[in-house]
């Protein structure tokens, strides 16, 4: 093993550390699967066979074909949200493949090495989860091993190209293989240990420090990448198949308190957590009505409640919730029914639908910590005082035959002018009943014929299928009873855990059911899919995968809580302080541009200037740093250090020096101070011939020169001379003689 | 591939020890190239990327980018801050032969090792103040450039730049550059050393003519010189009778088995002939070159041929008399190595060999522009009064 070879090993490593966390960054584990082996492949044959490699022409083929593939790629699936990022990468896929079946030079390598970490930082635009997380901190360590030892193997195998070359070859006597590994793992191990903790060091504090929150989306896509958690849509398609997740990655965490903070969860108690009202159906989809009812925005600070209803009520449920990483726009806002009250973590903006009594909420991408305060509805306890004011209908005659059919069987009037208000519930547990025994639950989505309505074929044909067929058809059945219904999409809480008292939600538990008004304003849920059908779908893992699955949630949990979710209150929380210079710059930035655009023509000037000598202000600091820094890195910090420079500490120039210094100070207080830049005798020949303290200056720094810069030790008499040039400047200084030319610099 | 030079064998690594004549560092500076700008550029967009999509893995890896930058800066300023470089004496190499540069580099610093140190002479230095003192190896030679993977803490490594000389003469190495891009590549940082050496290019031997010799030996036989003498030689002379106290490993073998009776070799005595290679140099300095090329293919056949040899070019007043030793034939390419391809012209300084005498037992090998295979000149007197026979270089060449 030499060198170069375990330079080329890392650099294989580091490729295929890549290629694997963009396969899972991006679900396609077919990539990573066929792409490694292949990388394998191409660096065995390269390297270790010494095969000739695929020739030039079949090489720039490949890579022109690469990117004629990448190129129809966006422009044939243009829109599609994410595509530009995932073609970008497996076109770095494709050039990484061909690079490695290709000769390797040391540019070759050094641009596999660069193209494999482009990847692994598109891996990262891609998706955030802690397996791509764990797979990238991988590739950094491998990286910065391949990227070191490059420039080891590259300096080794310049020298040898140069000796070759020169037909120099066994002018110098090759190493031994065995020296050359050990010195890299005695020497270079360590070092390249210290570079991994320390860069990562930096990598944590910059991580920190960076204020979060300020310049989100100015540049609009550029960065942002998608993969949010959810398990439902907002618009039950019962022709598209395949909707129903059975991933089961942890979308939030839910505590149930009651008022008095005691956790009132406990395991076999569901709660369904709504997400979207869809009360419209077009004979394909059930959709939110755009006319649904009235929006109610509020600007929500965090730590403070918005008191959406009365909250005094009995049996008012606070739910916890902490929903792992969301969108930053029109996220619902999960709860139980009849929200009456919500408090955020983070400022936000939300927005209450009014009809559906549903939450959205725009701000931040990421965590999202909220609690919300429910009041389960009750219906009067006196039946009689129930009252109907709103009759529905629904399209299909034959869905309503069904229904009806349906309620007279259950002994119910079908007919919503006779039956009265207080039944129109038992109509609805009759039509969830009927649905829940007659009819299969499956996640395989059965097909329908062409034009034919998806819920008439599922309740006459197939009479199978998943949870949203039998919320639509519930929906559908009970509205064309003159029932109001609609179907609500969310999640059904189940998984509790004794231990933490709270439930986890993943996304196999998106769930469809119904909500029915059983009175004025009332409305109530019903499930009508068969509950040994759902618990199928959002049953916990098997006991014996029970420990692991705990253990990667745990894991998922830190990863998602401490790295993903990382926010500005969580920064806020860990530094103990609550400073964002960006933020404040951004403030008053849009403060100034706020107060310009309202002032009138007079202050604007006003407003202007102090903006500029702001800029300005920014900008000369800005410029002191950069000087800062290019002195401290181009060198001047390490002057030459000339053998005349060494000589610094003999005693003639440290006297020299001395009688320099003080002439220096002498004319300082004469008011001729020589400026820094300014050699001496320049200084001198600025004052004039007519000022005598020039002559004494020329006379001092001519000694000191000439011993400083050209070693030329001064005589007993010329130091003399020096030292009485200096009393002539201070003679001239204290005021026996008045100076002229003071000040002229 | 094996890793060469620095990982080199004990002798060439040593710790705790001092350079003894160490260059004197003069400057340090941070370049910016291109795989720095393209880091830049890169860690820009992932701040870019980072803000705009709050994205905590894009702020992570700006912070590893970042990272990069600082620890970049420290390793290689830390490694670089304690070297320490002296080049050995470097001795003579001839055109189209091999120089080789030796550097010793001490690594000062007591805790990190130094990696990837490249060794590059510069051709041109700021603090070359000293016009007579520049470097002007350029132009005779490739950049001499050494690679010293790994210098460890305190320890001194021994590492050679072979270059190959393309132009004869003095070449003066004046400042040596110690520079690395090691971590990661972004900036490459280097160190300034100054200190002169002078190594002397000889001019690259011309294939000398054989008949030179064969020439020359017939003169020689020619009853100008002195008959060769049964001596310890190292030519044949004659073969006669064994003799008591005779060497075993002087008898011939072979005519003792044909012959029946034990026959001993006897070889000749070095000759003493001197011969003088004289060089008549003209204004032209590409001619000047060739003949200087010839000259020095004659001093090496000669001196092979265990003659003693002598230099002259009028033209620049130089006379070396034939002596003998290694070291006067070194003396000699040497100065063919210096001197100027131009002749001088002008009244009293003659171009020619007119006038040149020759002592007992001394030829003149006399190569000029006329006839630049060489015209040989033997017997005592004056050149202008002796017999003249050119040799047939020319067509052998």
């Amino acid at each position: 093993m030499t060198t170069v070879r375990l330079s080329r090993i890392a650099t294989l490593v580091s490729v295929c550390l890549s290629i694997a966390a963009y396969a899972l960054a991006d679900r396609f584990g077919v990539l990573a699967a066929v792409a490694i082996p292949v990388a394998v492949a191409g660096w065995w044959v390269t390297e270790l066979r010494r095969a000739k490699p695929v020739p030039k022409l079949a090489i720039n083929l490949l890579v022109t074909a690469s990117i004629v593939w990448s190129f129809y790629r966006v422009v044939a699936d243009r829109g599609v949200e994410g595509l530009t990022v995932s073609v970008f990468c497996q076109f770095l896929v494709l050039v990484l493949l061909v690079k490695l079946w290709d000769r390797k030079e040391t540019r070759d390598v050094a641009q596999v090495l660069t193209l494999s970490i482009f990847l692994t930082i598109g891996a990262i635009l891609t998706a955030n989860t802690l397996g791509m997380g764990i797979l990238v901190i991988a590739n950094v360590l491998v990286t910065v091993f391949a990227v070191m030892s490059f420039h080891i193997a590259a300096g080794i195998e310049r020298s040898a190209f140069n000796d070759r070359t020169l037909g120099a070859l066994g002018a110098r006597a090759p190493e031994p293989e065995s020296v050359a590994i050990r010195a890299i793992l005695r020497s270079f191990a360590p070092l390249c240990g210290t570079a991994i903790v320390l860069g990562l060091a930096v990598s944590v504090v910059v991580w920190i420090v960076m204020p979060r929150g300020v310049g989100e989306s100015e540049f609009v896509g550029l960065g942002q990448f998608g993969g949010r958690r959810t398990g439902f849509t907002e618009r039950v398609d019962l022709r598209r198949s395949g909707l129903i997740t059975e991933s089961t990655r942890t979308v939030l965490d839910l505590r149930l308190e009651n008022r008095e903070g005691f956790s009132v969860g406990t395991e076999g108690r569901h709660v369904y957590l709504r997400g979207a009202v869809l009360d419209t159906y077009d004979g394909r989809a059930w959709t939110k009505s755009p006319t649904a009812g009235p929006i109610v925005d509020m600007k929500l600070q965090g730590g403070k409640p918005w008191q959406i209803g009365p909250t005094d009520a009995q049996g008012a449920v606070v739910q916890r919730i902490v929903m792992r990483d969301v969108g930053a726009s029109g996220v619902p806002v999960l709860a139980a029914l009849d929200p009456v009250s919500v408090e955020l973590e983070a400022d936000a903006q939300l927005a209450l639908q009014t009809a559906g009594r549903t939450l959205t909420r725009d701000g931040r991408p990421g965590r999202f910590a909220y609690t919300v305060t429910s009041i389960p509805p009750k219906p009067d306890e006196e039946r009689s005082q129930i009252s109907r004011t709103r009759i529905v209908g629904f399209r299909s005659e034959t869905i309503g035959v069904e229904a009806r059919r349906v309620l007279a069987q259950a002994g119910v009037e079908p007919d919503p002018n006779l039956r009265p208000p207080a039944w129109d519930s038992d109509a609805c547990r009759a039509i969830e009943r009927h649905l829940r025994s007659n009819y299969t639950y499956t996640l395989d989505t059965p097909s329908l014929r062409a034009g034919k309505d998806p819920i008439e074929g599922f309740l006459f044909e197939t009479k199978a299928g998943h949870c949203e067929y039998f919320a639509a058809a519930m929906a559908a059945m009970t509205r064309s009873v003159g029932i109001p219904a609609r179907v609500v999409a969310g999640y059904v809480a189940n998984e509790f855990s004794a231990e933490t008292e709270s439930y986890t939600v993943r996304e196999n538990s998106a769930h469809a059911w119904v909500e029915a008004m059983i009175a004025d304003g009332v409305w109530a849920t019903f499930d009508p899919t068969p509950p040994d059908g759902l618990l199928r779908q959002i049953r916990p893992p098997a006991r014996f995968l029970a420990g692991w699955q705990h253990w990667l949630d745990s894991m998922d949990d830190a990863w998602s809580t401490s790295v993903v979710t990382f926010d500005e209150q969580s920064r806020k929380k860990l530094l103990g302080v609550d400073v964002n210079p960006a933020a404040w710059v951004q403030e008053h930035v849009s403060g100034w541009v706020a107060e310009y655009r309202s002032s009138d023509e007079g202050s604007r000037g006003r407003i202007l200037s102090r903006a500029v000598l702001s800029v300005g202000v920014f900008g000369v600091a800005l410029w002191l740093v950069a000087r800062a820094s290019r002195a401290l890195l181009s060198g001047d910090w390490t002057r030459a250090r000339t053998p005349q420079a060494t000589t610094i500490h003999t005693p003639e120039l440290m006297r020299a020096a001395r009688i320099y210094d003080r002439a220096l100070a002498a004319l300082r207080r004469a008011g001729m101070a020589k400026p820094v830049w300014k050699p001496p005798l320049d200084h001198a020949e600025t004052l004039g011939p007519s000022v005598p303290a020039a002559g004494a200056l020329r006379r001092v720094s001519g000694v000191y020169y000439a011993l400083r810069f050209g070693g030329c030790v001064p005589t007993a008499e010329e130091l003399e001379g020096s030292v009485r040039a200096v009393a002539e400047i201070r003679g001239r200084a204290s005021g026996r003689q008045p100076v002229t030319g003071a000040g002229s610099e | 591939m094996h890793d060469r030079a620095a990982f080199s064998t004990s002798p060439d690594r040593s710790s705790n020890m001092v350079l003894d004549d160490p260059l004197t560092r003069v400057r340090r500076r941070y370049h910016f190239h291109f795989p720095g700008v393209v880091y830049a550029i890169t860690t820009v967009f992932l701040a870019i990327g980072a803000i705009n999509s709050q994205n905590n893995l894009l702020f992570w890896a700006f912070g590893l980018a970042v990272g990069g930058m600082l620890v970049s800066g420290v390793i290689s300023g830390a490694s670089l801050m304690g070297i320490e470089v002296a080049r050995d004496p470097i001795g003579p190499s001839q055109v189209n032969g091999l120089m080789r540069v030796r550097y010793r580099v001490r690594n000062s610093n007591r805790i990190f090792p130094a990696f990837a140190i490249n060794l590059s002479e510069r051709a041109r230095h700021a603090p070359d103040r000293d016009r007579a003192d520049r470097a002007n190896w350029s132009g005779r030679m490739s950049e001499p450039f050494a690679f010293v993977p790994l210098v460890r803490a305190g320890e001194t490594v021994t590492v050679d730049a072979i270059v190959k000389p393309t132009r004869r003469g003095e070449a003066r190495f004046r400042c040596v550059a110690a520079w690395t891009v090691f971590p990661f590549g972004l900036t490459r940082k280097s160190v300034t050393f100054v200190g002169t050496r002078i190594a002397l290019v000889r001019p690259e031997p011309a294939e000398f003519v054989p008949e030179l010799s064969r020439e020359h030996d017939s003169e020689r036989s020619g009853g100008r010189s002195a008959p060769l003498r049964a001596l310890d030689g190292h030519e044949f002379f004659s073969l006669r009778e064994y003799a008591p106290g005779d060497s075993l490993r002087a008898i011939a073998w072979r005519r003792t088995a044909r012959t029946g009776e034990t026959i001993v070799r006897q070889n000749s005595a070095a000759t003493t002939e001197r011969l003088w290679i004289v060089l008549e140099l003209s204004d032209d300095p590409d001619a000047g070159e060739r003949l200087i090329s010839l000259a020095s293919g004659a001093l090496h056949r000669a001196a092979a041929r265990g003659l003693v040899v002598g230099l002259s070019v009028p033209s620049q007043g130089l006379r070396a008399a034939p002596r003998e030793g290694r070291g006067h034939v070194e003396a000699l390419l040497d100065t063919l190595a210096v001197i100027p391809p131009v002749g001088r012209s002008g009244p009293g300084v003659g171009h020619t060999i007119d006038g040149f005498w020759l002592g007992g037992r001394e030829s003149a090998w006399v190569v000029s522009e006329e006839s630049p295979s060489g015209r040989i000149f033997a017997g005592r007197g004056s050149t202008r009064g002796l017999r003249e026979s050119t040799s047939s270089a020319e067509g052998s060449r």
